[in-house]
């Protein structure tokens, strides 16, 4: 397994046992835990991708209907794999609980939904129970049946109280089996050489400055710093070039009058004209994005390039792994003009 | 859609429902505008606006206080705007202030559960946003308030009758359970005494015994002193919602996932008999490809009007676009295939540009207010 031509920042990501993909809805949380998931594989890794909650995009991606509690295997080396917290809590009862007819009616009472929801933090430490039992499985041969663990985790409101956890749970539960569990995956969260946050953002206000806030709260008051940060949909550059003659501005600020003498349709060269003109601004006020969070990050910043359509499918998300795997190649997504052909 | 808007009989409130990053906030605050220049008083209730939309309407920091938008930039504007931010926090302490007896308010106010629920727990966000609507409401003050929802599914959990509501806050079953072992008395020194059956002992021992004490503590005196008073008010808060002159909109971008989310908000509004008024789908890439269009960029190639390297970089870029407006078209058509007919969908252009000013607003405002004729494009032959 070489990682030798691998994107650096990427590599290093990959080669942690646990990373936990955060971010605000929509940002495309799930693209970015299948590409790693992808990159891992094509470093040779055995990957387990997680689903958090309810979710089913990624089993879907792999042409399922749901993402089963146990892990399935999806391609060679990747398996996929659901993490429930109540189930997960179910489960932790009935161990913790020595009259089995008592820990029944426990888990089978309402009260307990109730339990499983107010009490902040018991959810996600659920899940991170279960994910640290997958980290810990082992073959006959001593050797870890998943070499890393991506988690597509649940919305960033989730993953601070996630990150929070060990001292808002032991505040409010103080005592008992469950700290003494918490204190345990805090010590594993917290070693950097094993576990990574990454944090996925879109170039927009809200999103960029949650991000920002986010980054300063994970590594002030959990002490679990953001080690990779992405980008998504960042529109490509295709507007630069070394020739400083090209009127870039005076032609999407002005009005395109002067070039409507030497061709005989004006309105659809307008129209063509907008249409560049749009990619041009949006380049330039991601532009202004990228800038701010490279000066304000603490940690690597990897852009991923806007794929122009409305639906991310395996093959988009493989092209941003295979960009990863071999970083001199061009982007896809944009296309070469024809105009010279 | 909302073309009453500012017409006797017209809506009173608008609900904006939609799922994170699709504009929600800056609709919301362009259908409050176009409510104001309709001669409306007007008021805009939004969670977490971007810095750069209050900028926009030049009220500095949003803040829980109803800040008044100038609309000096507009002649003859007859109506009023206001914009005012949600904080979940302190309307729920509001409302445990209006509701309980004065010991008890420090009581619950102190309580860890309390405070935990109500700042983070899901859905009393969205319970609280329905709330200070009704508040609102209440004041009497305004011809229009529009309500920028919480961006989640739970921002429709009124709906369940307040009972589901409240059941966030109380549950009655565990109330049940405990309750008449809990209650020592609370006139006694010592408010709960924890009678600890086989049961309350197990899941003590999941949780903690602390915990299961704090717990017990906050719905005891939730049930004691404030049920009463949140009952009332939930159901007040739905008959508002359900009235005719409330109209709720479900924004989307013309992707995949905000588009299940609105359809989600749509079925859950109609099925509960709520005043739907239709979808708004936000930047939408509009601009189709001109026939021709790289017939035309050949001849100024050729004709040598600009440097050739950045004609080609104009035909990638515009290519992009095109193919893009044209995936969202797809979308869009089966979107509008799937929706009933008789629902208007309205479309919202792409701007090059973030909003930035308010005729940005009103331009979105505008294409609310009076697009999305239900027969109008989008919808499949």
């Amino acid at each position: 397994m070489s990682t030798g031509v691998m994107h650096p920042d990427i590599a290093r990501l990959i080669g942690r046992r646990l990373v936990l993909v955060m971010g605000k809805g929509g940002t495309g949380k799930t693209t970015v835990s299948l590409a790693l998931a992808f990159a891992a594989e094509k470093a040779g890794k055995r990957v387990l991708l997680v689903e958090t909650e309810e979710g089913t995009a990624i089993g879907q991606v792999f042409g399922k209907t749901q993402t089963e509690e146990n892990p399935v295997p999806v391609t060679e080396l990747i398996s996929i794999a659901r993490v429930r917290p109540k189930a997960e809590m179910t489960a932790y009862t009935q161990f913790h609980i020595k009259s089995g007819f008592i820990a029944k009616r426990i888990t089978g009472s309402r009260l307990f939904d109730y339990l499983a929801t107010a009490t902040p933090g018991l959810k996600e430490i659920m899940t991170l129970g279960r994910l640290w039992r997958w980290e810990a499985a082992r073959q006959p041969d001593g050797v870890p049946v998943y070499d890393i663990i991506i988690v597509d985790a649940p919305a960033t409101g989730h993953v601070l109280n996630l990150l929070r956890l060990p001292k808002t749970l032991i505040s409010m539960i103080r005592v008992g089996p469950i700290v003494s569990q918490v204190k345990q995956l805090d010590v594993l969260l917290k070693d950097d050489r094993k576990t990574a946050l990454a944090l996925v953002s879109l170039p927009e206000e809200l999103p960029m400055r949650e991000s920002l806030e986010f980054m300063g709260t994970a590594r002030d008051e959990t002490g679990i710093p953001v080690q990779a940060f992405f980008l998504n949909a960042v529109y490509p550059d295709i507007f630069s070039s070394p020739n400083p003659e090209i009127p870039y501005d005076e032609l999407f600020s002005g009005a395109p009058g002067r070039l409507c003498g030497p061709v005989s349709r004006c309105a659809a060269l307008d129209a063509v004209l907008g249409a560049a003109r749009h990619h041009y601004a949006r380049r330039k006020i991601h532009e202004k994005y990228l800038d701010a969070i490279r000066q304000g990050a603490t940690c690597p910043v990897v852009e991923i390039p806007f794929f122009f359509t409305n639906h991310m499918s395996v093959r988009e998300i493989r092209q941003i792994a295979d960009q990863w795997a071999a970083p001199g190649a061009r982007p896809e997504g944009v296309p070469e003009g024809d105009c010279d052909a | 859609m909302l073309e009453n808007l500012g017409k006797p009989g017209g809506p009173r409130i608008v609900v904006c429902c939609g799922s994170g990053g699709v504009g929600k906030t800056t609709v919301s605050a362009a259908i409050g505008l176009y409510g104001a220049l309709s001669g409306l008083k007007t008021i805009v209730l939004t969670i977490d606006p971007a810095r750069r939309l209050s900028d926009v309407l030049g009220i500095g920091e949003f803040s829980d206080k109803a800040g008044r938008v100038s609309l000096a930039s507009f002649e003859n504007a007859q109506g009023e705007l206001h914009a005012m931010m949600l904080d979940a926090k302190r309307t729920f302490d509001q409302l445990v202030d209006r509701y309980a007896p004065g010991d008890m308010k420090h009581r619950i106010l102190s309580n860890r559960y309390y405070r935990h629920l109500s700042a983070n727990m899901g859905g009393s966000h969205e319970y609280m946003a329905m709330e200070k609507l009704y508040e609102i409401h209440e004041q009497g003050d305004w011809d229009l308030i529009v309500l920028d929802t919480p961006p989640s599914r739970r921002a429709l959990d009124f709906l369940d009758a307040p009972r589901r509501v409240l059941n966030l806050l109380g549950h009655p079953y565990f109330m049940k359970l405990l309750r008449p072992r809990s209650r020592v008395g609370k006139l006694g020194g010592k408010v709960f005494g924890l009678v600890m059956t086989p049961f309350i002992k197990a899941v003590s021992q999941v949780i903690g015994k602390q915990a299961m004490e704090d717990l017990v503590g906050f719905f005891s005196l939730f049930n004691d002193v404030l049920l009463d008073g949140f009952q009332k008010r939930a159901k007040a808060v739905e008959n508002l919602l359900s009235d005719p002159a409330t109209a709720f909109v479900a924004i989307t971008t013309p992707r995949t996932y905000p588009m299940q989310e609105a359809r989600y908000f749509y079925d859950r509004l109609v099925s509960h008999g709520m005043p739907f008024h239709g979808f708004i789908i936000n930047r939408v890439h509009t601009a189709a490809e001109p026939d021709g269009a790289r017939q035309l960029l050949r001849e100024l190639y050729d004709k040598n009007v600009l440097p050739r390297e950045m004609i080609r970089q104009i035909e990638a870029a515009s290519l992009l676009y095109y193919q893009l407006a044209k995936s969202d078209r797809k979308v869009i058509r089966a979107f509008a295939r799937e929706t009933d007919a008789g629902i208007p969908i309205v479309e919202i252009p792409m701007e090059d540009a973030e909003v930035c000013d308010m005729a940005g607003l009103l331009r979105i405002g505008r294409a609310v207010a009076q697009g999305g004729n239900p027969s109008g494009m989008g919808r499949g032959a």
